[in-house]
């Protein structure tokens, strides 16, 4: 009892009990020991995105369901040193979905929007050598949190699009993948941004030879909070990552991007790198932006930049002679400077609630 | 079908035209000639809309139309051209997707039929052919990455795909090597009509070797000193335009 309040931790093992007995069982006792460590409101990471609101909205949503079984293997699957929230959402869990991808499989669950508030976990196996698409559509309407997990087997190839806004409310994605050898990953995303939004993407090279390919258009307007983490995690040999992220922001929001490449020294003959080319189109909007390289082995090739700019004049007066009207012009700009940003097995859906939005942004 | 009259023009607060006054009849070439610093580049971006440059004074008309009471864009849709000194680079924009853009916009601002698909595509490649770019130069983003003569070979391209009536060539010949040079005024000579007007503002002589003019004119100092036959240009080439500045 702090001040006549209880901690946390209390309140997430009183609540507990209403599900898993009397006494909490290991797992979820273990998460419930890791809540000492969440970040810290303004630390580093969460320098742009107030970790407090997330949380406590994860703890007063909804209880969750969960088994100790599940718990113990959401906290297994992903890396809870880096991302203590995990520990928060297993202990809130309402669902588990489970599903491997064998060759030419290509899975498009139910949209998150769908789902009732709570945190949701969705584990991805795809199959040694198979090629597979996962197509995940819309925000987090009400839901708090999804976390998405990925294993790719050796030889795998995923095609992955992930478009959405969260709209009204608080929301957290976490998306942890593993890369085993000589595997594919290869990340669509779309974000419109929302009240408060905070991604987190963590993508682990574990085997050697594996690849990741990120590209993705971020956009942020009206009050909204987007709040982008990207971490590209060598820990095998002659792994290759790029990732390129397009920002926008207009009116009052307020985009956030941190991209870090992370080579271990298992990571030899690496290669990495990493772009994140931003455009503010009002002054009243915000961006922050930071590319991080953290090296441990001196046999890497990486790169890694941001820029942040303003539409070109020139450019907007160049399609003007020609008789393009003003804001046919500006949404034209916009949908080239977003350009190959949108690609993969879900760009017709996320080319159309991009152009709708820059359309929106330009009247 | 150009008619300025008595036109003065600033960029921020510097008075740069100063009681300019020029027609140009349809079907008619009229070249600009003058030295460094004399305004010609800054009357073409008056006559394009360029924001930063203000008419303080006279008129601007294509035909009936006061282009001074325009936007750029219904400047174009009026039907005036400006070929760019620099052309700006967009990347990003595909040169197919930016000429589409254009005429689409020009078509239903004038309420004509839009270009079906196959067609404009039919004759956006026949045309970068003419002017000896490849076809895959269409795709590539606008300007991005052109050489200098690929870049004024893309505003002919421009000129010759969206048919104005008025077209403004703005040192077109600067950084083109011969050969470039007369592919650009083949161009500019298929588009010679008797309902087109054409504005050449250059430096140098060459340019009207290929692209005969009907009336040349000297600006100096924000107007027009000396207007003549073709064979005008012959002796500023050889007099250069002391003998004319320094009276």
């Amino acid at each position: 009892m702090v001040n006549g309040q209880l901690s946390a931790a209390e309140r997430h093992s009183a609540r507990l009990t209403e599900f898993q007995g009397s006494t909490p069982g290991t797992a979820a006792r273990e998460a419930l020991g890791m809540l000492s460590h969440l970040p810290q409101p303004g630390s580093e990471s969460w320098k742009y995105s107030p970790v407090n609101r997330l949380y406590e909205a994860l703890e007063n949503g909804p209880s969750g369901s969960a088994s100790d079984t599940d718990i113990a293997a959401l906290l297994a699957q992903a890396d809870t040193t880096r991302f203590p929230l995990i520990a928060a959402a297993a202990l809130e869990l309402a669902s588990v979905t489970r599903v491997q991808l064998g060759n030419g499989d290509r899975l498009e669950p139910e949209s998150f929007a769908a789902q009732e508030q709570g945190c949701h976990w969705l584990h991805v196996e795809v199959a040694e050598g198979a090629t597979a698409q996962l197509i995940q559509r819309g925000g987090t309407a009400k839901g708090l949190a999804a976390i998405t997990t990925i294993e790719l087997k050796a030889g795998a190839t995923l095609n992955h699009s992930v478009s959405g806004a969260s709209n009204s409310g608080t929301a957290w994605h976490l998306h942890s993948i593993d890369a085993g050898e000589h595997s594919h990953y290869h990340r669509h995303q779309l974000s419109l941004g929302g009240q408060l939004e905070r991604n987190d993407v963590h993508v682990r090279l574990v085997g050697r030879d594996a690849q990741a390919t990120l590209t993705g258009t971020l956009l942020c307007g009206d009050k909204d909070r987007s709040d982008n983490q990207i971490v590209l995690e060598h820990q095998a040999p002659n792994c290759r990552s790029t990732a390129r992220y397009h920002g926008l922001a207009n009116q009052q929001g307020k985009l956030t991007f941190g991209g870090r490449i992370h080579i271990l020294p298992e990571g030899a003959g690496t290669d990495a790198r990493l772009h994140n080319p931003n455009l503010l189109l009002a002054d009243t909007a915000e961006i922050n932006t930071k590319p991080e390289l953290e090296i441990y082995n001196d046999d890497v090739a990486c790169a890694h930049g941001a820029t942040v700019g303003q539409l070109n004049d020139d450019a907007v007066f160049y399609l003007r002679s020609r008789g393009i009207p003003l804001t046919a012009a500006r949404a034209l700009l916009l949908r080239g400077f977003v350009g190959d940003g949108l690609g993969g097995p879900d760009q017709d859906y996320m080319t159309t609630l991009t152009n709708a939005r820059l359309t929106q942004w330009t009247l | 079908m150009l008619e300025i009259s008595n036109l003065s023009a600033s960029v921020g607060s510097k008075a740069i035209i100063d009681g300019l006054t020029l027609g140009v009849p349809a079907g008619e070439v009229h070249a600009i000639m003058g030295p460094n610093g004399s305004g010609k580049s800054t009357l073409a971006n008056v006559l394009s809309g360029r924001p930063g440059y203000t008419v303080t004074g006279g008129s601007l008309k294509l035909g009936e139309t006061d282009l001074n009471e325009l936007e750029p864009e219904e400047r174009a849709i009026a039907g005036l051209f400006l070929a760019f000194q620099y052309p700006t680079e967009i990347p990003g924009v595909s040169n197919m997707e930016f000429l589409k853009a254009a005429i689409d916009a020009q078509r239903a601002a004038r309420d004509e039929e839009p270009l079906d698909a196959s067609s404009f595509i039919r004759q956006a490649r026949a045309t970068a052919k003419e002017l000896d770019l490849d076809p895959n130069f269409l795709k590539r983003g606008v300007n991005e990455g052109f050489s200098g003569g690929e870049k004024k070979r893309n505003e002919i391209l421009q000129l010759l795909m969206l048919q104005p009536k008025l077209a403004i060539l703005d040192e077109t010949d600067s950084g083109l090597d011969i050969d470039a040079l007369q592919v650009v005024a083949e161009g500019v000579n298929r588009f010679r009509a008797p309902d087109h007007a054409i504005l050449l503002v250059t430096h140098y002589q060459r340019l009207l070797d290929y692209i005969k003019p009907d009336r040349v004119h000297v600006l100096a100092g924000g107007k027009i000193i000396k207007s003549g036959g073709p064979e005008l240009a012959l002796e500023l080439e050889e007099r250069g335009y002391g003998w004319l500045t320094d009276n």
